[in-house]
């Protein structure tokens, strides 16, 4: 594959690109703020300060960020994946009267974009008391209409022959649906799983409207009131934006191929 | 940047001292005599504030007096302090909180004023606001105007729990003075907390190889400092896009912003287009720069810029980042045929919410504790912030003293701000402030030329102040 | 596109959705009672946050933009809020702004995204690390990413202006600039040019530098997907025919991959007239960015309803929003959708 040297220039021309905003990020997050915001820049800290991750750190409650993000995005993704196992098992195995309507509403609020939403639910969780709230970050967000059809598309692709022979052996339709339903839609789950947990993880604009207090921001709300504090400098925004993406980093390089696939899976139907 | 709100202010009438002669013959008693004589001065003569003047006693019976905190309540207070300041606060409650054990306050830092405004203006349409916040006079006014916020007066009338007159006396007058509001009947929103003002940091260590040895004192100077400055190939003026730092030029000049009655902005009057003149010079000849959040700062302590305008809170960065006090100089702004030396008063206030008749005494209880003479000398006197205390006799404490002399550059601030002058309070003012950023952005980056920002800001404001 | 605001599972994939087929019928007989009555209990959940936060507000959200609401509901004012939107030039200011980021970064982000994806179908070593390294960026929070680019973006200490400095480029302003790019060229003379075609700031364009960063790995995976669907047979035909790879690019592969850059299209319009955390995060907010440069729909509708508590004024601006969403994908449906190849 002599011909390919070219493309591999290319490529990895390419990659260098994709990756320096992750290694100047590093990078700085390790010099002093005289360093960082010398001229000319260095590509590599000429003294390593440990201790600008103890300073960001602690410059903000990241602690508490994090728990809530934690909360939050764990907390959609499991409410997420038991409505949309349950709906999108629903609309595969169960025929039941105004299955289309149900489903062309469903489908509709795909169309809403969250603009809209803003106001109107910002006023239905002042009525329901939620504001401020765990409550108003995650019920929102519990059921998704892409993870009900996803999901949905698993379970037609289940044979019918297995229904059948769960029947046999006395399964109700809550037993098919976890013994047998629900271990061989693993991967579609998982795939769900990570998307959510990814979205809870990186939302902002919703967490900004319905939270005020500090006690109550989650990380993404967090570090855009840690970029503006006054105290802060860049090299202490590196490291805070360093550690605020590891963990997703860390998700992904363990779970690339359901995160790969599930973005894929998205497009392949168009 | 959300930053600059951190330095904005309030503007009423300028804050008279008719006693100059009298103020002149303190001039050789000491700098410290000398300001707290100027503000007891100030005092006799400012108009008096309006609480002093109607006793709680001639109106029947007081509806706080009634109220008793006989169950612990807690209060969720909202404010914008981060830091070594925030630590300071944290100090000062809980030393309140010690010596009043059935009041807990829980303090909660939004970071920066922009913030801390939507939020609480978000919790109020939530019906959750917090019970007391930090806020500027325009703030106090939209919230009130929300049915959020309650009026300080009951509470500083009340026989049981209020000020004596004497005491209303001792806040210094121009502060108080900023928090009644006349469009609500001289109702008293906010009460003062944070003050300071808008003052030149220069960095010596650059001047003086230019051959200068002081600060520029008027526009001109400063315009030859910087250009001395470019010509060898250094920055000058580090400029935070700051509107407050724009209406102090427009003061320095000698004009207003603003007509008295609230209704017409001043632009088009000599003193704003000369400032707009100045800041297109400082834009066409690249003797300024726009910086991003607090690089003005930064800048000014690496050696990167000559000059940079902002409140005195930003004292305390400098202050330690300068490694002595003959690397850098605070004083007012560059005048530019002003009578007399002017110069931005900033600073906010704190304000109560509606919630219980018990909470609600609570937070008055804590903010009257707050400004004490004491409390009040520890926190506005202190390395950490860089603000003011709120009350004359503070600054003739022992440890006021002390702590001036031993702080020469909180002193230059503290005597800068008898020059200080309050912005704004218009309804609709906060909208032209954008506008101000604008042309000050548009000036300096030589998007806009002096005429073209003229009659944006005059267009613009004539509508958002006819609203 | 990709940093729109995080509904469901992100607005491409929600999109992915909508595109999709249609569902198949597969039950012909007239269910039940007992059949309705479990489908429905399973299906509670799902329905009561569905109708609850979604559906129902939107006729909420119509319902308050017939209203001068500020803090409270105030008086019935008909279609008011839309008439005032629409004579608004702040509102037209930021419609300017969310078309030319979209019209930047759409094809910005498909023609890259074509052509990485190519040059990874190929038979090439090291597949799977290059497509791992262009896809890292997607899955990072756009929040930090959007720092570090602000960093780098940086007018005094920016990396950025350093390179280009070596270079002999002058330093930018980047996120501060207010000017676009040909006024900054022409200077002087661009000031002759109408408004639409000075073109977006260059704080603009440094926003739509970092989304397409961010959002190439999700393009690139796309295309993928799309090119291991062509059946390898027709490449070795067209080979056998003596085609070189440049018409086999043009003849076989792109049209063939037409339904997947519509599909593209689609999400990424739908994505860039959404986008708002890059915005919130590099540009000033409270301002709009240099001179409102930055400022698009939906910053504006965020501005209204959280900075001027405009509630009802807010709603209809982002009803407008919806309708010209909603517009564009039926016009691309029906323009686009006619040259789309399906097998």
């Amino acid at each position: 594959m002599g011909g390919n040297l070219p493309l591999h220039l290319v490529l990895s021309v390419g990659g260098v690109l994709m990756l320096f905003p992750f290694y100047w990020m590093i990078v700085t997050s390790f010099k002093g703020l005289d360093e960082a915001s010398g001229l000319p820049p260095t590509l590599w800290p000429a003294s390593w300060q440990w201790d600008n991750y103890i300073r960001a750190w602690q410059a903000a409650p990241f602690g508490r960020y994090f728990v809530n993000t934690l909360i939050v995005a764990g907390g959609q993704t499991l409410a997420v994946l038991v409505t949309s196992t349950l709906a999108a098992y629903t609309f595969a195995r169960v025929g039941f009267r105004g299955k289309n309507v149900v489903f062309i509403i469903f489908l509709g609020t795909l169309m809403i974009p969250l603009e809209v939403l803003l106001v109107p639910d910002f006023i239905i969780l002042k009525y329901l008391g939620w504001y401020d709230t765990y409550l108003a970050l995650i019920v929102p967000f519990s059921a998704s209409v892409f993870a009900i059809f996803l999901l949905r598309q698993f379970f037609l692709s289940i044979p019918n022959e297995l229904w059948d022979a769960a029947q046999i052996d006395g399964c109700g339709r809550l037993g098919f649906l976890w013994r047998v339903a629900v271990p061989l839609a693993k991967p579609a789950l998982v795939t769900v799983g990570l998307l959510t947990f990814h979205a809870g993880w990186n939302s902002l604009l919703w967490p900004l409207i319905v939270t005020g207090s500090t006690d109550m921001r989650v990380l993404q709300v967090g570090l855009t009131a840690f970029q503006s504090d006054a105290r802060v400098q860049y090299h202490l925004w590196m490291a805070a934006a360093t550690f605020t993406i590891a963990p997703m980093l860390v998700i992904f390089l363990f779970a690339q191929r359901y995160f790969i696939e599930g973005v894929a899976r998205a497009g392949i139907r168009g | 940047m959300r930053l600059l709100s951190a330095v904005r202010g309030e503007l009423v009438e300028p804050q008279r001292t008719p006693a100059l002669s009298s103020f002149d013959k303190l001039r050789t008693n000491g700098p410290i005599a000398l300001i707290a004589a100027l503000f007891v001065v100030a005092g006799c003569t400012g108009p008096g504030a309006p609480a002093s003047t109607s006793g709680a006693n001639q109106s029947g019976a007081n509806p706080v007096d009634a109220v008793e905190i006989t169950r612990p309540v807690a209060l969720e207070f909202w404010h914008r302090q981060v830091g070594a300041s925030e630590a300071l606060q944290q100090q000062l409650i809980d030393e309140f909180m010690a010596a009043n054990s059935n009041i807990r306050i829980n303090p909660q830092s939004l970071g920066n004023y922009d913030t801390l405004y939507q939020k609480t203006m978000a919790a109020i349409q939530a019906g959750s606001p917090p019970d007391m916040v930090a806020a500027y006079e325009t703030y106090a006014s939209d919230y009130y105007e929300a049915g959020a916020l309650i009026p300080f007066d009951d509470y500083v009338r009340s026989p049981k729990y209020g000020l004596l007159p004497q005491e209303v006396a001792d806040y210094i007058p121009s502060y108080m003075e900023a928090t009644h509001f006349s469009q609500y009947g001289g109702k008293q929103l906010t009460f003062p907390y944070t003050k300071s003002d808008l003052v030149l940091f220069t960095n010596m260590d650059l001047l003086r190889p230019l051959g200068f040895q002081k600060p520029a004192a008027t526009w001109d100077e400063f315009l030859t400092h910087c250009r001395a400055a470019v010509r060898s190939g250094r920055q000058c003026y580090a400029a935070a896009i700051d509107p407050s730092a724009f209406d102090g030029v427009v003061f320095s000049y000698g004009g207003e912003v603003i007509s008295p009655d609230g209704k017409k902005a001043l632009f088009d009057q000599p003193p704003g287009i000369k400032t707009l003149q100045l800041y297109e010079t400082l834009g066409k000849e690249k003797l300024a720069y726009q910086i991003q959040g607090i690089d003005d700062q930064n800048d000014l302590v690496a050696g990167r810029a000559l000059y940079m305008m902002r409140s005195s809170t930003s004292v305390p960065f400098l202050a330690s980042g300068f490694s002595d006090n003959s690397k850098w100089e605070v004083s007012i702004i560059p005048q530019g045929g002003s009578p007399k030396p002017v110069t931005v008063l900033y600073g906010a206030n704190i304000s109560i919410m509606k919630s219980t008749p018990e909470k609600q005494l609570a937070a008055w209880l804590f903010i009257k504790w707050l400004t004490r003479p004491d409390v009040t000398a520890r926190w506005g006197l202190d390395t950490s912030n860089g603000y003011f205390p709120v009350r004359q006799s503070a600054l003739g404490q022992a440890t006021a003293a002390t702590f001036l002399d031993s702080n020469p550059r909180f002193k230059q601030a503290l005597e800068v701000s008898r020059s200080g002058k309050v912005e704004p309070s218009a309804r609709g003012w906060n909208e032209v402030r954008n506008y101000i950023a604008d042309a000050m952005t548009g000036l300096i980056t030589g998007k806009m030329t002096a005429d073209q920002a003229q009659q944006m800001l005059m267009q613009k404001s004539a509508q958002a102040l006819a609203s | 596109m990709i940093d729109a605001p995080a509904l469901e599972g992100g607005v491409e994939e929600v999109a992915a959705v909508a595109v999709a087929t249609w569902p198949s019928s597969d039950e012909q007989a007239r269910p039940g009672w007992r059949e309705t009555f479990i489908g429905y209990a399973y299906l509670l959940p799902a329905l009561v946050v569905l109708a609850g936060f979604h559906f129902i507000p939107i006729l909420y959200a119509l319902y308050i933009s017939l209203f001068n609401w500020r803090i409270r509901q105030g008086p019935f004012v008909g279609l008011d809020n839309y008439g005032s939107a629409l004579t608004s030039p702040d509102f037209w200011d930021a419609l300017k702004v969310s078309v030319f980021y979209a019209a930047g970064v759409i094809p910005g982000t498909l023609i890259l995204s074509v052509l990485i994806g190519y040059a990874l179908h190929q038979r090439i070593g090291g597949r799977a690390i290059y497509r791992l390294v262009y896809f890292i960026p997607y899955i990072t929070p756009v929040v930090a990413a959007a720092l570090v680019w602000r960093w780098i973006f940086h007018a005094q200490y920016g990396i950025l202006n350093f390179v280009l400095g070596l270079v002999g480029i002058a330093p930018q302003g980047w996120l501060q600039e207010p000017s676009s790019l040909i006024e900054l060229l022409l200077s002087q003379a661009a000031t002759l040019l109408p408004g639409w075609l000075i073109g977006p700031s260059e704080a603009l364009v440094s926003i739509m530098i970092f989304t397409v960063w961010h959002a190439l790995g999700f393009g690139v995976v796309i295309v993928l997907a799309g090119l291991s669907n062509i059946p390898q047979e027709l490449y070795d035909a067209a080979r056998v025919d003596g085609a070189g790879p440049w018409r086999i690019l043009w003849r076989i592969t792109l049209p063939l991959l037409s339904p997947t850059l519509f599909f593209l299209t689609i999400v990424s319009t739908i994505g860039a007239f959404q986008s708002f955390n890059s915005i919130y995060v590099m540009t000033d907010p409270v301002h709009g960015g240099p001179l409102g440069t930055t400022r698009n729909v939906t910053m504006y509708i965020f501005q209204n309803f959280f900075e001027f508590t405009k509630l009802g004024y807010a709603s209809a601006v982002a009803f407008l929003l919806f309708f010209i969403i909603l517009g564009l994908t039926v016009l691309q449906l029906r323009v686009l959708g006619r040259r789309v190849h399906y097998q």
